[in-house]
């Protein structure tokens, strides 16, 4: 018996020093850590919590790295911290319903990296849970749904979308013919609509005909121009 | 009793386009004033746009657009007032897309302008591809007024997607009549290129340039770029500047807005948004510069 808990608690353990050693490289390597030196131990627990969750320390000490190059205050950093972990868990629980293998696989970082911005660019869990779950229903590679979540949830952002706008949009940009890498020229896309006067709704309906009819960004692009004309 | 038949399928095809309609509007008022050597020149502002659309991935497509924008000096008589549609109807075929449309522009006349009342109708091809989109379009348009003519046309360009770039290449052919007399033909070579970065910011450049074998003055230049940004969340700055040159004329214009969103409503039917935008703006037409500042109201109304 004690031999079968040991088996199981090697792997947590091993993945837990390999967190406490990406911590202390660090450490030693970033000169913006120093500031965050007296949180030490508060900073290798979250890491443990989150590998001990699935969740990859490399995603925690990359956030941990950004908000550090920023400056942010150390108690407003573990809080943030603490936030992303629970956020890449909802998207890892959500990987695991909609796309078990995607959510065990060697993309499973990537993605989650993804599926983290999506929900802090304010997109809702049901929503992004909804998106993914009838986009890979289709056929949809996990990854493409997600960048297609990301890009509508930054135009979103800017243009005020309700909830069902970001859905229907973000399921037909990622049923569409247009290439993932290029996914995120939507803001800039709708935000020359938006100067022209277009509203919310022209844009979005705009955009789900096009991508529905077997066009893409540039079938938008002409759309949008011809009526700014 | 095939006339009424006609009518009752006329009616029912147009009852089925009607289904499904999504309109918006947006309503600009703003009070202004304009700098010159002339001196102080107050003048009140006010635009009208209106949109609708049935949009249909499988079906035809039949979209509405209006505009008109007037304004009003306070201290002096000048006004100006035009008003632009244009209904267009678009069915995918395929890759290929199908339109009819009929745009109209009226001008009123004014002390330096004779005005204008034109009539286009067209029907735009166009070949979609992922990167590469080609485009035809004969036309014919008239302009009614005494000061006006007819023609006839065909347009012909590409749309070149690389990156976050767009490329539009074109080149436009005409005969024209006034009516007045004669029969003159122009050359209009035009390219616009466009920028969508990923992030919130967008730019486009386009030049429109007209030759003419005849000497009607119909030779001229004319160049627009235009720079959209979103630097925060509900504030959007656009810089436009424009520029128009002729044997006989030359103008340059310059605007900077920067419209302040106020606030926004919506239902899943409907929304409605208030911005503050503010504008400033230079002009230097033949040779005289002239400056202008402005803020107002911009009301806008969507729904389906």
């Amino acid at each position: 018996m004690r031999r079968i808990l040991l088996c199981a608690l090697l792997p947590l353990l091993a993945l837990a020093a390999a967190a406490q050693a990406g911590l202390s490289e660090w450490y030693s390597s970033s000169p913006a850590a120093r500031r965050y030196k007296p949180m030490e131990a508060e900073l290798a627990a979250l890491m443990a919590e989150a590998e001990s969750r699935g969740i990859p320390s490399e995603l925690i000490l990359s956030r941990l790295a950004e908000g550090a190059e920023k400056r942010v205050a150390p108690e407003r950093l573990a809080a943030a911290l603490r936030g992303d972990i629970e956020a890449y868990a909802s998207v890892l629980a959500i990987l695991a319903e909609s796309a078990p293998g995607a959510a065990s696989g060697p993309l499973r970082a990537s993605l989650l990296g993804r599926g983290g911005m999506v929900l802090r660019a304010g997109l809702p869990g049901e929503l992004f849970k909804a998106v993914l779950g009838q986009a890979v229903a289709k056929g949809i590679e996990p990854g493409r749904a997600i960048d297609a979540l990301l890009a509508v949830a930054a135009a979103g952002s800017r243009l005020g979308l309700d909830a069902g706008s970001q859905e229907s949009l973000a399921l037909s940009l990622a049923l569409s013919k247009e290439k993932s890498e290029r996914f995120s020229l939507l803001s800039s896309l709708f935000l020359r609509g938006q100067a022209g006067k277009m509203g919310p709704r022209e844009l979005v309906s705009l955009a789900i005909s096009v991508f529905d009819s077997g066009g893409g960004f540039l079938q938008l692009e002409g759309e949008i121009t011809r009526r700014l004309k | 009793m095939i006339g009424k038949k006609s009518l009752f399928v006329a009616c029912l095809a147009l009852a089925a386009l009607a289904g499904g309609f999504g309109a918006e509007a947006t309503l600009d008022c703003s009070a202004n004033a304009a700098v010159s050597e002339g001196g102080l020149s107050p003048f009140l502002a006010f635009g009208l746009g209106a949109r609708a659309d049935r949009l249909d991935a499988d079906g035809p497509s039949l979209f509405f657009d209006l505009s008109a924008d007037a304004s009003k000096e306070l201290l002096g008589s000048g006004y100006s007032g035009s008003l632009d549609f244009d209904l267009s109807l678009r069915r995918l075929a395929g890759a290929t897309n199908l339109g009819l449309e009929l745009e109209g522009s009226g001008l009123l006349p004014t002390a330096s302008l004779p005005g204008a009342a034109a009539l286009c109708l067209s029907l735009p091809l166009v070949f979609n591809g992922p990167e590469l989109s080609l485009s035809l379009r004969p036309l014919a348009a008239v302009d009614l007024l005494e000061t006006g003519y007819a023609s006839a046309g065909l347009e012909g360009g590409f749309s070149l997607m690389a990156g976050s770039l767009v490329f539009k290449p074109g080149l436009g052919l005409s005969l024209l009549k006034p009516w007045d007399g004669g029969l003159y033909y122009a050359l209009d070579p035009a390219a616009e290129l466009s920028w969508y970065p990923g992030f919130p910011l967008s730019a486009s450049f386009l030049a429109t340039l007209r030759l003419s074998a005849e000497s009607l003055s119909l030779d001229s230049l004319s160049l627009e770029g235009s720079l959209v940004a979103s630097p925060a969340s509900g504030l959007l700055l656009s810089l436009e500047a424009k520029g128009n040159f002729s044997p006989s004329t030359s103008e340059l214009s310059v605007l900077l807005e920067a419209a302040f969103a106020l606030g926004r409503a919506s239902t899943e039917a409907s929304g409605a948004g208030l911005s503050l935008p503010l504008r400033l703006g230079w002009t230097l037409d033949s040779g005289e510069a002239s400056y202008s500042i402005g803020f107002g109201l911009r009301l806008s109304l969507g729904g389906d």
